[in-house]
């Protein structure tokens, strides 16, 4: 069995030393190359290749947000130049991990050792929740998100995101006068989300805290938040006291 | 403050002191009566003077300056002990209707013997005090000598260094030649700054061509992707500048004035006022997070440099960040054009 591999890095050398180094090796079969993470996304769901060599420092999108955005990432062997709290995190779960420069004889064993957990069907996707969870550990917080529009995607900062809904099947970004579906669910987004800019403000919603403008007492001592932006979202009784010590009211 | 265990630890001890006394020179003098009443007297109203004078006047010498604050303790230790003492020796006075050489060797010992010992410790505290702040001061002094140097270490980015060598790897195989120039570039990016950070000031033209090598490295992993244009004035080359502050700018510029397809078009200038000289480097990117204003930077690089012009310079200089025009961020920097 070959592996289907997409590198991806915004380093065109980079991109050439990689696809240098792996043109003899008898596990790989190149399927393409990426130069920034919206572009990784888009061919890797279109490819679904086997493995993918990852930089995590690119413009756009991160090498995590590329993975954030996936419903479903493919095996990743990750590369960096040096970032020690990712380090970290793939030490922490496990996760292979390239060093630039690397040796080719690293390279190889890395390919190996891939190939041999995938021949054994060994699930990679199962491993990305817990790195996720380390880095945000590491207080690495989402800061970009990528979403689907029109067959390609949009890069939203999270700062300009105004409130979320969960939604069926997924969760609706109001950014401005846009509103942008994503797949994942409520609770996933705000373990990644720096608390001190979002705030979860009811089972299915999440306002950031940016845009909160007052709280308003609505029926039967519930409340709603009026937001900058005019929308007025639902306040469940339990995250009000929160909100308000967080807002210091 | 005093407080209530304080109080009967003092109320204590001056009994037994007082009884102790009391009973040495009633057993010299033979009346015990009038040495313990004597002594129990003077004790218990100098301390009335004593705890008064420290709960009234310890509250509001806390803000002297030290050497003042030392004599006014001492000052005050002598006047309750005398206060009291006299107090003390006319209660006896009126109740034995006597007045004997015992009274007067009392207040003696009393009123000046005690606050003489006070006296010392309160010196000996002085010194003490004084030798801590200096410890003090000297740690401070050798923490801000530390947090220099790690602001000018942390200047070149381990990502640019190890991001550098890879492409090298990449060129010794496919461009041998400029696999060499890539090598000869990186050495004297980083001779420059180990040299620099030595230095006080050097002067701009030395600046821009570390910058020029910085960016001639970056171009080779940047491709067509990073854009340079300069505009230097000719008579700012020679002004004197702290080292290692345009290299940081330009790092952060490529890290965040990226557009949304990974492109850099950046924009040094230099040009030359009355007083001072004015950088600005500007970028087509994103510009300022909505959160962030003028005063603040973002990156660590661009605290470093905007503290240490400051730390420089004073009032009137610095480092200013905003929105440039059309699109993307502008940080300014202005020094003055002869050093202070």
């Amino acid at each position: 069995m070959t592996l289907r591999t997409l590198i991806v890095d915004d380093e065109a050398p980079a991109r050439e030393r990689l696809r240098n180094l792996l043109a003899e090796n008898e596990f790989v079969e190149l399927i393409g190359e990426a130069k920034d993470g919206a572009e990784a996304v888009d061919r890797i769901e279109r490819l679904s290749p086997d493995l993918v060599l990852l930089d995590i420092q690119m413009p756009v999108l991160d090498g995590f947000e590329v993975i954030e955005t996936l419903d479903a990432p493919p095996a990743i062997i990750f590369v960096t130049a040096y970032d020690e709290y990712a380090i970290r995190a793939f030490e922490v779960n496990a996760l292979d991990y390239l060093l630039k420069p690397f040796s080719q004889e690293r390279l190889e064993r890395a390919i190996a050792r891939a190939h041999e957990q995938l021949a054994a069907g060994r699930e990679f996707a199962s491993r990305i929740g817990p790195l996720l969870e380390s880095l945000r550990e590491e207080k690495r917080f989402l800061t970009r998100v990528a979403v689907r529009k029109a067959g390609r995607f949009l890069v939203v900062d999270v700062r300009d995101i105004d409130w979320m809904e969960a939604r069926e099947g997924g969760v609706l970004l109001h950014v401005g006068a846009a509103e942008h579906a994503v797949s994942r669910t409520l609770t996933e987004l705000e373990t990644r989300l720096d608390p001190s800019l979002f705030f979860r403000a009811h089972r299915s919603i999440i306002v950031n805290l940016d845009r909160v403008k007052e709280i308003v007492p609505w029926f039967a001592g519930s409340h709603r938040l009026r937001l900058t932006t005019g929308a007025e979202v639902d306040l469940s009784r339990s995250r009000a006291k929160e909100l308000r010590e967080i807002l210091g009211l | 403050m005093i407080t209530r265990g304080d109080a009967k630890r003092l109320l204590l001890w001056d009994a037994a002191g007082a009884l102790g006394v009391g009973l040495i020179v009633g057993f010299f003098s033979r009346d015990y009566p009038y040495s313990l009443a004597t002594g129990f007297a003077m004790v218990y109203m100098i301390e009335v003077f004593y705890i008064l004078n420290g709960s009234l006047l310890r509250p509001r010498i806390g803000g002297l300056p030290r050497v003042r604050r030392v004599l006014v303790e001492i000052g005050a230790s002598f006047g309750s002990h005398l206060t009291g003492g006299v107090l003390g020796a006319l209660l006896v006075m009126f109740l034995f209707g006597r007045f004997t050489i015992l009274v007067v060797l009392y207040l003696v010992a009393f009123s000046l013997f005690f606050p003489a010992i006070h006296s010392v410790q309160y010196v000996r505290m002085f010194y003490r005090e004084l030798r801590e702040t200096e410890l003090q001061e000297e740690r401070l002094k050798a923490l801000a000598a530390e947090a220099e140097l790690k602001a000018l270490k942390a200047q070149i980015n381990p990502h640019f260094l190890f991001n550098t060598l890879n492409t090298v790897a990449h060129l010794i195989r496919t461009d041998p030649p400029r696999a060499e120039k890539t090598v000869e570039k990186l050495a004297e990016i980083f001779r420059y700054a180990l040299i620099a950070v030595e230095k006080d000031v050097v002067p701009l033209a030395d600046e821009l061509s570390f910058v020029e090598e910085y960016l001639a490295l970056e171009h080779e992993r940047f491709g067509e992707r990073l854009l340079v244009k300069t505009s230097i004035a000719p008579h700012s080359l020679q002004i004197l500048v702290p080292p290692l502050i345009l290299q940081p700018l330009v790092e952060n510029a490529l890290r965040h004035g990226q557009s949304p397809q990974g492109q850099v078009q950046l924009n040094l200038e230099t040009h030359l006022n009355e007083q001072s000289l004015v950088i600005s480097i500007s970028d087509r990117g994103p510009g300022l997070p909505t959160h962030t204003t003028r005063q603040e930077g973002t990156g660590i690089g661009l605290r470093n440099v905007r503290e240490r012009l400051e730390r420089k310079y004073g009032q009137g200089f610095g480092l200013e960040l905003a929105e440039n025009e059309p699109s993307g961020a502008k940080i300014t920097i202005i020094i003055p054009k002869e050093q202070p």
